[in-house]
């Protein structure tokens, strides 16, 4: 681009010195050119010196910008093990002696429907993680259903418990639930079969 | 020290992103009380849902309105398919 080679050629002489770091031809004009003004300039080191220094407050000004970014990083990792160990806290708190076994053993549980008497399983699963159970414990089908705003996993198990085991609020739920047909290979675990 | 002199402590927990957060009122102060109502009614006002019971370890069921004399109250917000 002509237009941006007075700018270039200004620059390296500003930085490097008259000449230093070009083809020789160019070298040879900007030597014309500047005549008896690099004479008079100061010497190259000095202003090798300066370059370096400005790498320097270049590579400073990186590495606090990376610093900062992982401390972020980590404040946020921090703060989403202390609300996800928050939400455990409360949803242990609302299982029954009998639930809270269950989901210490197999990190789920079973929960009978407040006005279908339906046997739900609570699975711990980003989704379709409640499992609509037949009598004889086989799934029926899956549910996809969870509360607004990014709350974290253990409050959505407890969330959905609260609304499966109230009368009103199951009919709610079940209204709102994308269903999803069973996964090939659900099983029973023993523990629901007892449950029952 | 008598049980029945000391004044019994509600607590409402409000689902959010932080795990939830607490809000404790003695059932005898009318401050307290008119407080925890509320930030109830504020929320409900914003489509959660409320269950309660008069105790902490009984299960929890659907209430529409504050109690001031329910133990444990516990605010889930709307529910949306997924």
């Amino acid at each position: 681009m002509p237009a941006a080679n007075p700018l270039w050629r200004s620059l390296c002489r500003h930085i490097v010195g008259p000449g230093r770091g070009l083809a020789p031809d160019v070298r040879a004009g900007l030597a014309e050119e500047d005549g008896a003004r690099c004479a008079v300039q100061s010497p190259p080191r000095g202003r090798f010196r300066r370059f370096f220094r400005l790498c320097d407050t270049i590579r400073e000004y990186f590495l606090h910008a990376q610093r900062k970014n992982a401390q972020a990083w980590q404040d946020a990792l921090q703060k989403e093990r202390r609300a996800k160990r928050r939400s455990l806290c409360l949803l242990l708190k609302l299982l029954n002696e009998e639930q809270r076994r269950e989901f210490r053993r197999s990190r789920q549980f079973h929960v009978i429907g407040g006005s279908t008497g339906v046997r739900y399983r609570i699975r711990v699963d980003p989704f379709s993680n409640i499992d609509v159970l037949y009598p004889n414990g086989t799934v029926k089908h899956q549910l996809c259903v969870h509360p607004t705003g990014e709350v974290p996993i253990y409050d959505k198990l407890a969330a959905q418990m609260l609304y499966l085991q109230d009368a009103t609020t199951e009919r709610r739920l079940l209204r709102k639930a994308n269903i999803l047909p069973a996964r090939a290979g659900s099983y029973v675990s023993s523990s629901a079969a007892a449950w029952h | 020290m008598d049980k029945a002199s000391q004044s019994r402590i509600g607590e409402m927990s409000v689902m959010n992103r932080s795990g939830h957060t607490q809000l404790k009122w003695h059932m005898d102060s009318l401050k307290e009380t008119a407080a925890a109502e509320d930030m109830f009614n504020h929320l409900i006002g914003k489509g959660y849902s409320a269950f309660g019971s008069k105790t902490k370890a009984a299960p929890k069921h659907a209430i529409h309105e504050f109690d001031s004399t329910m133990e444990d109250v516990v605010l889930v917000p709307r529910i949306i398919g997924g």
